[in-house]
């Protein structure tokens, strides 16, 4: 697809597209205020009364799904704003989805919030004057990658909860739920195959 | 009659921003109903299992069901139930009457912080009964009702004690941080006691407590299979150590009673734990003896009724007075300790037939054990480390990295904070701390204890241990830890699965499995593996596995 050949919406100054245009690098770091608002989107996700201690707790250890929040949404903003590596920001990113995938959402609800940062942008975007806007090319590679890293992140989401599920399936072998000979000379022949190894073709993000 | 002005800051409660973190609850908390779904509730108590405890209503039903088919009564039975227990104990009442709603605990919960939940802020949980009671049992909430912060009881209300009373584990967290002292505990517990009023409870927790009741422990273990298990856990120990080791059962007699949670005895890998007591034991010479009726160190009745807790823990001292021994030598259980340090000597103590216990081998007097009888496996061991009496080889546990999970009951429920340390440095050469706010009194739980260890709230389960998985992280990742060490059966299996999905490179172990690898035995074999027919560190190209 070529910027081209699209049609532009009404409005958009096709002139415009060929001239200079901000990057979203500039546009995020100019706009901080987008950071700030993706997080407060992200904590909204849960529910209303106890979104103000998930956010005014900052200690990592007290508060590890708030810090883990602000880490992987601030890991990933930076990322946009070229200060951080795909890879890094990825790492932060699946801290988060693993705790959100043991939460009660949907999968869609789960690993939509990134998309939240689409949002933020564009509401910024759509109040800014011409020469201080993101240009209509420049969005869309912007959210071309978003929609790459949804991709990813998507992957850790089912990784993990195919982790969940081989937990379950460990749990029950280990024996608590039945009772059985609990030698471990004796098991370690008979078993040596049984335990559940993670089968997800997607998982790259998975520690082996 | 309550207070009128403990009403009043009651009120507040439920509308004012907290005056700590400024949290404000929402509004409609009350009116905000729960929903059930697969994954988020503790499957009930079987029918048959409801009837062998002669608990009452027993009968089918299921969360999820719009009716729940209670008796016709049922809001009767449970205000009854209220009184009778507000009268019983007095700490209920202040409970009820006492939180000025500063907040301090509103943060404090693993599972408000695994799943942002206000319901889940222990002040909120407990107002999910201290509504009814303002509105039930107060002159203020009599009039005012729901302007009071009163609130009736309601199918509503019920299911939704029934959702939260099971997402608290009774871990006293929130207690160490609230200025009055609430135990919200003891809340949990008496929400759980009155929904089994009117036939609510959960499998996984009757049918442990069923089996404790019929054979002596959770898994309904008879005498024969309880023996060949430690059996078979002997030929293990015999064949890395080269020690032969038979030890006794229900033997008339014995110095010491030996009673440890029945997990030890069956499951992975709380019998490596046993093989540590075993070792230990022989090592020693010790004068004891294993029971096969008093085969369970846990108390399901803890999380069921005061009564049942009464039953089940009133098995171990008969047996201890039936075999007529000195004293009672405790495992590495967490909540039997709870049960023994708070609740025992009220519930059935004293128990005077038995003698305050001294070791026999240091000849220490463990005084703070003067009223209950029985020791810590740890503080045993510690007394024995201390007074030189062990022969240890820390380099034998070398190829692991270890870090010390307080498992809440002890540390929390009856202080145990430095003994298992103190071992763990004798007998590990690499051991880290978790991070302060995460250990000793302050201790994160599992978020699987109180009988909500069960395969169908997994996800609960998971998000409930993030706080506890976080800082273990940490500590993997700054110092290479691969084993987190406790002193409680219920972390051991549970932990093990939170471990497998938050830091799948750590493993889980008990204490005395530490201590069994390290003790030099009189006679024993060169070792090549530790108790888990691991290779020992630089042994790794010898061992037959």
């Amino acid at each position: 697809m070529t910027i081209q050949r699209m049609r532009l919406p009404q409005g958009v100054d096709s002139a415009k597209l060929k001239r200079d245009v901000m990057q979203i690098s500039d546009f995020l770091q100019e706009n901080g205020e987008i950071q700030d608002r993706w997080v407060s989107r992200t904590l909204a996700t849960y529910p209303e009364g106890g979104v103000a201690t998930l956010r005014n707790q900052k200690d990592r250890f007290a508060n590890p799904l708030g810090y883990n929040i602000r880490n992987a949404v601030t890991s990933m903003y930076k990322h946009f704003c070229g200060t951080v590596e795909l890879k890094k920001a990825l790492v932060a990113m699946e801290d988060l989805i693993r705790i959100r995938a043991v939460q009660e959402f949907t999968p869609a609800e789960a690993v939509s919030f990134l998309f939240l940062l689409k949002e933020a942008v564009k509401e910024e975007n759509s109040n800014k004057k011409a020469d201080e806007a993101l240009s209509f090319a420049e969005w869309l590679k912007f959210e071309q990658r978003i929609d790459a890293i949804a991709l990813q992140i998507f992957d850790m989401y089912m990784s993990n909860r195919e982790r969940v599920y081989k937990v379950r399936i460990n749990e029950l072998k280990r024996g608590t739920d039945n009772v059985v000979c609990p030698s471990a000379m004796l098991r370690r022949e008979e078993n040596k195959q049984t335990v559940v190894e993670p089968i997800n073709i997607h998982s790259s993000h998975e520690e082996r | 009659m309550a207070d009128p002005k403990a009403d009043q800051l009651g009120e507040s409660v439920a509308k004012d921003p907290s005056m700590m973190t400024g949290a404000v609850p929402a509004k409609d908390w009350m009116d905000t109903p729960v929903e059930f779904k697969s994954g988020n509730y503790c499957y009930p108590a079987k029918q048959s299992m409801v009837e062998y405890h002669k608990f009452p209503n027993p009968r089918e039903w299921a969360p999820e069901d719009d009716d729940w088919k209670l008796p016709e009564n049922w809001q009767e039975i449970i205000l009854n139930g209220m009184k009778e227990r507000l009268d019983k104990f007095r700490s209920l009442k202040v409970f009820m009457d006492c939180c000025v709603r500063c907040g301090a605990c509103a943060d404090k919960c693993h599972f408000f912080l695994g799943t942002g939940d206000p319901k889940n802020m222990p002040v909120l949980r407990a107002e999910l009964m201290r509504s009814v009671y303002r509105n039930d049992f107060t002159t203020a909430g009599k009039i005012l009702g729901k302007m009071a912060g009163g609130r009736p009881m309601t199918v509503e209300v019920l299911k939704e004690w029934f959702m939260y009373y099971y997402q608290c584990t009774e871990c006293r967290r929130c207690s160490v941080y609230c200025p009055y002292g609430i135990d919200t505990a003891e809340v949990t517990m008496m929400g759980r006691e009155l929904l089994h009023l009117v036939g609510i409870g959960t499998n996984w927790i009757l049918e442990p407590a069923a089996n404790s009741n019929r054979t002596g422990n959770h898994m309904g273990l008879q005498p024969h299979t309880f023996k060949d298990n430690i059996g078979y856990l002997c030929d293990d120990v015999e064949e890395i150590t080269g020690i032969k080791i038979e030890p006794t059962f229900n033997r008339k007699g014995a110095e010491i009673l030996f009673i440890t949670p029945s997990a030890d005895v069956f499951a992975e890998p709380g019998i490596y734990t046993a093989m540590g007591y075993l070792l230990l034991f022989e090592h020693l010479g010790l004068d004891y003896t294993w029971s096969t009726y008093a085969s369970e160190g846990g108390n399901f009745g803890l999380f069921t009724n005061n009564e049942m807790m009464k039953k089940l823990n009133a098995k171990q001292y008969a047996e201890a007075k039936r075999l007529g021994v000195k004293w009672i030598l405790g495992g590495e259980c967490g909540h039997m300790w709870r049960v023994i340090h708070q609740y025992m000597d009220t519930m059935n103590g004293p128990a005077d037939f038995l003698e305050v216990p001294t070791s026999p081998i240091t000849g220490t007097r463990f005084d703070n054990a003067a009223a209950t009888k029985m020791v810590h496996i740890s503080e045993f061991t510690a007394d024995l480390i201390k007074n030189g009496k062990l022969k240890l080889d820390p380099s034998r546990n070398d190829h692991r990295t270890v870090t010390f999970h307080d498992s809440c009951n002890t540390a929390r429920g009856m202080g145990l904070l430095d003994e298992p340390r103190y071992v763990i440095n004798n007998v590990v050469n690499k051991f880290h701390e978790m991070p302060e706010a995460t250990i000793r009194e302050q201790t994160f739980c599992c978020g699987s204890g109180t009988g909500l260890n069960t395969g169908e709230i997994m996800e609960l389960r998971m998000r409930a241990g993030l706080p506890r998985a976080n800082a273990v992280k940490h500590v993997k990742e700054r110092y290479d830890v691969d084993t987190l060490s406790c002193v409680c059966a219920i972390d051991r299996a549970t932990l093990s699965a939170l471990m497998e999905y938050w830091n799948p490179e750590v493993g889980v172990c008990g204490v005395s499995e530490l201590v069994g690898n390290a003790l030099i035995m009189d006679g024993e074999k060169e070792r090549e593996t530790d108790l888990r027919f691991t290779p020992l560190a630089g042994m790794e190209g010898d061992a037959d596995v």
